[in-house]
């Protein structure tokens, strides 16, 4: 059967993942933002990491939208 | 005699896990569970174990709702779950080369929070695979949030307070259209309809569209489809409307409610379904309760001869009625091409 992978990073690389996407220094200064609905993003309410052209985006804890990062990616 | 006395020495103690061992491995979804529950006892001193305990509960979780789904309407969810780790390794190279969203999984110890997350991106992505670019889209999304309830309310209930509190609720409250389908899909489900007749009616639309250029109308029938059951299902008053049926582009179906009051012989029954037969529907649902039952099922005996209709499934189920528990079923027919010419 085929499988539907979910990739996931765990809390405990989450630091070390930011740092090589080079995310580290702009979620510490409160400069990052949900890519969709452009709300301050933070180690407490950052959900996914996702690839958006060239950049590298991430999704807030907001239910609607994760569902559009998911519908995206469809 | 000397060898079948070493074989039974050896399959004595053997005799329990010989069992164990096929039926895990015929039921991987199982063996996920237990391998949690297991790498869960080492995850204090273990991070491979921490890890795979989060991982396989998830799998095993995901894996028997999309198995026990399947069972009622086959390939809706055609693919297993896979929790595949990525590690601090990543580099923006390998991220932008694989293209895929990285979820964010917490410690075992908020597996709530980290089933429902996974649950989502697997309905949203991984059910009605085929059907979803012809599906309206609230259709979808009611549908979608729907599927998620039931799979947390089977495979992990402590996790319902924080889908309500966090998901449904906001969902609900920034759509008004969208909460109304959801309550519509709520109460269908209650009733048992919305896995026995919607979902295997937008399954089948997927199969019927064969990857063709989306287009609106067909969105939009959806929606209609949704307002007939609706109307027809939920509302329905007893004695009233019992041969509801739905003539669309691509949906064409006839529900036959088999009720005691209309069946002092099946007779009008045959009479209705031959009817539909000849009007070009695809698909007839014979529904009923109770007692009725047993009247569906002196039905089915005499459409077993029938040339054009064929059997697809049959499905005995429960719903809670007026506070008690009532038997039900539902069989749906697909109708074939008619034999004469025109």
């Amino acid at each position: 059967m085929r499988k539907h992978i979910i990739k996931a990073v765990h809390e405990q690389d989450l630091g070390e993942l930011l740092n090589n996407l080079g995310l580290s220094e702009p979620i510490a200064r409160g400069e990052l933002r949900c890519g969709i609905c452009g709300s301050i993003v933070n180690l407490d309410n950052l959900l996914c990491i996702y690839p958006s052209g060239d950049e590298v985006k991430v999704c807030c804890k907001n239910p609607e939208c994760y569902k559009q990062v998911l519908g995206e990616a469809e | 005699m000397g060898n079948v006395g070493s074989i039974l020495t050896w399959l004595a103690p053997n005799a329990v896990w010989i069992p164990i061992v096929i039926y895990l491995s015929t039921h991987p979804e199982v063996a996920a569970k237990w391998g949690a529950i297991f790498s869960r006892l080492f995850s204090r001193i273990s991070r491979a174990a921490e890890m795979r305990s989060v991982a396989l509960d998830i799998q095993g979780r995901i894996g028997s709702f999309s198995k026990s789904i399947s069972s009622e309407v086959p390939g809706i969810m055609p693919y297993g779950i896979k929790i595949q780790w990525v590690t601090g390794e990543v580099t923006k190279e390998s991220f932008f080369k694989d293209g895929e969203i990285i979820l964010r999984m917490n410690y075992h110890t908020n597996q709530d929070e980290n089933v429902v997350y996974a649950a989502m991106e697997y309905i949203a992505r991984g059910m009605l695979s085929q059907s979803r670019p012809y599906v309206d889209e609230r259709v979808m999304k009611s549908t979608d949030l729907i599927c998620t309830k039931k799979l947390i309310d089977k495979e992990r209930r402590t996790a319902l307070q924080f889908y309500y509190g966090e998901i449904l609720s906001p969902a609900r409250k920034s759509d008004g259209e969208l909460d109304r389908y959801v309550l519509i899909m709520q109460q269908l489900d209650e009733l048992g309809y919305f896995t026995q007749i919607l979902l295997r009616e937008l399954q089948r639309l997927g199969v019927t569209m064969q990857f063709s250029i989306p287009e609106e109308g067909v969105k939009e029938e959806t929606k209609q489809f949704v307002e007939f059951l609706d109307e027809k299902i939920n509302r329905k008053k007893p004695g009233v409307d019992v041969y509801p049926e739905f003539l669309g582009e691509k949906i064409k179906t006839s529900i036959v409610y088999v009720a005691r009051a209309e069946a002092e012989t099946i007779e009008p029954h045959l009479v209705w379904i031959n009817r539909c037969v000849d009007k070009g529907v695809d698909t007839i649902y014979l529904c009923g309760r109770g007692y009725n039952v047993f009247l569906v099922k002196d039905l089915e005996k005499r459409l077993q001869s029938h040339s054009r209709l064929t059997k697809v499934f049959e499905n005995e189920f429960r719903v809670s009625l007026g506070g008690r528990r009532v038997n039900c079923i539902c069989v749906r027919y697909d109708v074939g091409e008619s034999d004469v010419e025109p």
